[in-house]
């Protein structure tokens, strides 16, 4: 209890303060731009992290993630165009709200929403993580191999589209992750005979390539403006909001927690949170027919679940130094770059600062019901930059941050070639968030992999003799299995068919 | 498409035959059985098998649509814009070319009001946007962050244009 009160005290720091709110201004700016993810806005923004101490530096970014998973909802409710995936579940119901006239209580609720499901997850994960921290201590290098092979198969089991685009995106981003010197005997290895290569490919100039080019290139190759939304359509916000919520309290409940649950399992993220949610609300309401014309029962329980899906995806973050989705993926970057290391010991070599992480998390949500109240109104604004000018703007931060992170005009090559890989890639429905999880987890699971090898004098039963790795390797394999033998299902009972 | 999608997959087997190829002539290190080569030819074997997989599926593809065509890729050729498209692509390469010999503040300026511009039509709009927001990157990252950031023929001038 002692240091969740110093990490607060850390966060009164007038530095703190202000890039926090420097952080929430561009987090509602940005995630309120359809097209501009929540990943890319923290991925734009790491070379500035970079060079800013610990501190302000995580709590921004904390500040940054909550704010853009909530700011998607107002493309969506006044425009049908969810400024981030996790918005999409509940775009048809936020949207024909507004336009039935009650914007305001369409937003309204969005934003208290998103505030107690980021509070309730941000809670949970300051409750569980330390406590999961203890269990992760007593695990050996052959449990660490199987959580980050069950990290890896849930985000390829989960990602939009084919089970082998997925598994293809994900062995990329192992690939990029060999680059540089191999992790146990220290040999160079995909250099091609460069030192720049030496220490691997950077990887912020990869973030920024794979997630906010693309974005700018679709732009590029058919450009198109967003028209504003009407100007009445904004109109007394929080009206009504009470009312609805003490109905609909047991939707507030379900959304918090499945948004949580769904949150920790690795792969999955906000947006699948947000569907299974509005999935749940609607199997059970009394009124399930009209869910998707514009009810406020349809908005409640997704859009709670997606911002406490966040506060859930930092558990297997912060403890096993698992990503929960790709926004997460892109937070461990950052906390690498901080040099707060996750994985169990960071509770007690670094326990001040992952406990500030988790309380600008629980603060920057709840600062998220007067900045969402004012980004609400300030969004026509917003939505009226011109894309034209606002896409060459984009380009410019990339080629920056690139170069500023590693100081050579390397990284600004990387990042272009990484773009136009991961733009191709999406063009052909290739999934980028496995890429990351492998980038991300590559190393680690090349690590425990050799460990374990070596440990075990290269004796294979040894990866599944204890009760613990057993059951991992098991649900590593379901998981891995099921869209194997779907496929190969579909494949028997129609030969004559495509592939599925 | 079918033979962007086949492309994709010939790429990825390539990636893979480049990690095998490359990974081939590695020894493993005194002392410890396993060596530098061992993870990366098993994602190498994983990815040709997928890539085949992949290229499998691509070929399989019958839809009238995916035999190419002027909206092979879902977007009508009227609203695209290939030129805008190339500057946007070509825009890092330049700043790679131009940066140590103009600087950052004269390249910079140049490429965000040239795609402004492009993509706008609005002249004297891309011009202050490029200025206007070069001017902020250099003091964010050169006056505030620290950031070495080249002058190149600005160089004389760098006392004059920075306050550090």
């Amino acid at each position: 209890m002692e240091i969740i009160g110093q990490a607060f005290l850390q966060l009164t720091d007038p530095v703190v303060i202000l890039v926090m709110l420097g952080a929430a201004v561009y987090g509602l700016s940005v995630g309120a731009i359809p097209g501009l993810t929540a990943t890319m806005a923290v991925a734009l923004v790491i070379p500035i992290a970079f060079f800013l101490e610990p501190v302000p530096a995580l709590a921004g970014i904390m500040t940054l993630s909550a704010m853009a998973i909530f700011a998607g909802d107002l493309p969506a409710a006044l425009l049908r165009i969810p400024g981030t995936p996790a918005s999409a579940a509940y775009v048809d119901d936020a949207y024909l709200m507004v336009r039935k006239g009650q914007g305001g209580l369409a937003l309204g609720l969005c934003v208290i929403c998103s505030a107690i499901g980021g509070i309730v997850g941000a809670v949970v994960l300051m409750g569980a993580a330390p406590s999961m921290a203890q269990i992760a201590l007593q695990f050996s290098s052959y449990e660490k191999f199987w959580l980050a092979c069950l990290g890896l198969t849930a985000a390829v089991a989960v990602s939009n589209g084919k089970w082998y685009k997925g598994g293809l995106s994900l062995l990329l981003g192992l690939a990029i992750a060999q680059v540089g010197l191999d992790p146990v005997s220290g040999q160079a290895r995909f250099t091609f005979g460069s030192s720049l290569l030496i220490g691997g490919l950077a990887f912020v100039p990869v973030l920024i390539g794979m997630f906010a080019i693309p974005e700018v290139l679709r732009y590029a190759r058919a450009p198109a403006e967003i028209e504003p939304p009407p100007v009445q359509a904004i109109r007394n916000v929080l009206a009504g909001v009470g009312s609805v919520l003490k109905r609909l309290w047991a939707d507030l409940v379900q959304g918090s927690a499945v948004g949580v649950i769904i949150g920790i399992i690795p792969g999955a993220g906000a947006d699948i949170a947000a569907y299974v949610s509005y999935a749940i609300s609607r199997r059970f309401s009394k009124q399930r027919e009209k869910f998707g014309t514009g009810i406020p029962d349809g908005l409640v329980s997704a859009t709670t679940s997606n911002n406490s899906a966040v506060g859930g995806a930092l558990i297997p973050t912060t403890v096993f130094g698992i990503p929960g989705d790709s926004l997460t993926a892109v937070i461990i970057g950052v906390f690498f770059l901080k040099g707060l290391n996750p994985g169990p010991t960071v509770f007690i070599e670094n326990a001040l600062l992952i406990n500030t992480v988790f309380m600008s998390f629980l603060v920057a949500n709840i600062l998220m019901v007067p900045l969402g109240l004012v980004a609400i109104s300030g969004f026509q604004r917003i939505i009226r930059v011109p894309r034209s000018m606002l896409m060459p703007v984009v380009l410019a931060f990339c080629i920056l941050g690139a170069f500023a992170v590693e100081n050579t005009l390397v990284a600004v090559g990387t990042m272009l070639a990484l773009g136009l890989v991961a733009y191709i890639m999406e063009m052909h429905d290739y999934p980028l968030a496995p890429a990351i999880l492998g980038l991300v987890l590559g190393p680690m699971l090349e690590e425990t992999f050799l460990n374990s090898l070596i440990r075990g004098r290269g004796n294979l039963l040894a990866f599944v003799e204890r009760p613990l790795s057993l059951s991992l390797a098991l649900m590593a394999l379901a998981i891995c299995s099921v869209p194997l033998v779907l496929f190969l299902w579909r494949r028997l009972r129609r030969p004559e068919q495509a592939l599925p | 498409m079918r033979l962007g999608h086949l492309g994709v997959a010939g790429g990825f087997a390539a990636l893979g035959v480049v990690m095998l190829t490359n990974t081939s002539s590695m020894r493993t290190v005194a002392h410890i059985d396993y060596g530098p080569a061992l993870f990366p030819t098993i994602i190498g074997w994983l990815m040709i098998g997928l890539a085949a997989i992949a290229a499998l599926d691509a070929l399989r593809m019958m839809p009238p649509a995916d035999r190419g065509g002027p909206e092979a890729d879902g977007l009508p050729v009227a609203r695209t814009n290939m030129p805008l498209f190339f500057a946007f692509i070509l825009a890092p390469v330049l700043y790679i070319v131009a940066a140590p010999v103009l600087g950052f503040l004269l390249t910079m300026s140049f490429i965000v009001s040239g795609l402004a511009w492009m993509a706008s039509g609005r002249i004297m709009a891309s011009v202050l946007l490029g200025i206007g927001f070069t001017v902020i990157l250099h003091v964010l990252f050169y006056e505030a962050l620290r950031v070495t950031l080249p002058w190149g023929v600005l160089t004389p001038f760098a006392g004059v244009l920075s306050w550090r």
